[in-house]
């Protein structure tokens, strides 16, 4: 007999009665969340599929160009070689990567009406869709930040290759004892490698611990510094 | 904070709540962008295919979600928890799947797992149900809120919530009644 028929015909204990019912709404809403949250990644793949897209049609690009791109490769080749031989450059497409290989996100905000809930509200809004520069506006725009605005505004800053302003920022965080301490101290690391002060860089990332985040690629990038 | 996908913990509790009240919002915005993260792990640690990477993450979240409102997970390392859940998720499919349990599965669910026709009856009789039958019994078997919680947030005494919600199950039981004999009759 089905749940239904069951719910409907047998005479149910109270206790039998809600076993029932809640089997039979979890899976009604459950079915419900699924189904939401499936368009909301596939919304998401959407815009990766666009980004993917609009790479592809880059690199068709046309046999003229194609030949004028073999040159240019040339000369790339040579300038590669003249640039890998220069110290720290390794080192800088390590932490460049580093920031590129995952896509940070803001976890998100509290509600609130006020004017300060507002921007912030736009700050993250921004700062998820990777527009950097709106979101560090947004962030300046907060009268009194607090330790995550303050975090997420170095990172927006880094992000946006601005990394001396955003050594500023995550350079105090990192000093504070905060949620953000270890996460400041790695940015901040990352920060001055991009810059090229590599003496400064090797400091703050021997002063990665092991118990702590990202020691391993800290340790990794140590090694590219020469 | 990094294990807890950012949160602190005062973020957690009023996600806890939100998800009580069935306001999936806040977690969606935290766990929806963990969701490639999980699913590439599984890729790249199990070789799992994108498919079953994406169900395994999917039904992850909503045991989550379950977990979560029936106060079974507390604030700690979320993020951790999650991934083994999702790992969890995969291998004892994959498992199922190689040793042609299926089969088995399929008979364990037939009394857990609502069958199709039942849920479309359902949603029929749910349309017809009333908004404020909807969010009661909705805060009740989804939400997992107490009779108190739900009482103290509409300002009634308990018992009147009580009362509300017997109503409520016998209009929806009714209604579910009617559909049945229609299908019937049809």
């Amino acid at each position: 007999m089905s749940k239904f028929n069951k719910l409907i015909k047998d005479q149910l204990s109270p206790a039998e009665e809600d076993k029932l019912l809640d089997e039979m709404l979890s899976a009604k809403f459950d079915a419900e969340l699924r189904a939401k949250w499936g368009a909301q990644l596939k919304k998401g793949h959407g815009s990766k599929a666009e980004k993917q897209k609009r790479r592809d049609k880059f690199v068709r690009l046309s046999i003229a160009w194609r030949v004028v791109a073999a040159a240019a490769s040339m000369a790339a080749i040579w300038f590669a070689v003249y640039w890998i031989s220069q110290p720290g450059t390794s080192a800088q497409s390590f932490a460049q990567n580093q920031l590129e290989a995952t896509e940070i996100l803001h976890p998100g905000t509290t509600k609130g009406q006020n004017s300060t809930e507002t921007k912030r509200a736009l700050a993250i809004t921004a700062f998820n869709q990777q527009n950097y520069e709106a979101a560090i506006r947004e962030f300046d725009n907060i009268a009194d930040p607090t330790l995550e605005d303050r975090f997420y505004h170095g990172l927006a800053l880094l992000l946006d290759q601005k990394e001396e302003a955003a050594g500023n920022i995550l350079g105090i965080l990192r000093q504070e004892a905060s949620p953000y301490q270890e996460e400041a101290q790695w940015y901040f690391a990352l920060s001055l490698v991009l810059q090229e002060k590599m003496e400064a860089a090797k400091t703050q990332l021997s002063a990665i611990e092991a118990q702590d985040w990202k020691f391993d690629q800290a340790q990794e990038l140590l090694n590219l510094i020469p | 904070m990094k294990e807890n996908f950012g949160l602190s913990l005062q973020e957690f509790d009023r996600l806890v709540g939100d998800l009580k009240r069935n306001e999936t919002a806040f977690f969606e915005q935290v766990f929806l962008a963990h969701f490639e993260e999980c699913s590439a792990y599984l890729k790249r640690e199990y070789s799992a295919k994108a498919d079953d990477a994406y169900d395994a993450t999917m039904d992850t979240m909503l045991e989550f979600r379950r977990r979560l409102v029936e106060g079974k997970l507390s604030y700690g390392n979320l993020r951790y928890l999650f991934t083994k859940m999702a790992t969890q998720h995969y291998v004892r499919t994959q498992k199922a799947y190689r040793s042609h349990e299926i089969q088995e599965m399929d008979m364990r669910g037939d009394s857990e797992v609502v069958d199709s026709e039942d849920l479309q009856q359902l949603n029929k009789a749910w349309g017809e149900l009333g908004v404020n039958c909807q969010d009661l019994l909705k805060w009740v078997y989804y939400g997992k809120m107490k009779l108190s919680e739900i009482a103290e947030q509409e300002q009634k005494s308990a018992a009147s919530i009580r009362k509300q919600k017997e109503r409520c199950i016998k209009k929806l039981k009714t209604l579910l009644s009617k559909k049945q004999s229609k299908n019937i009759v049809e």
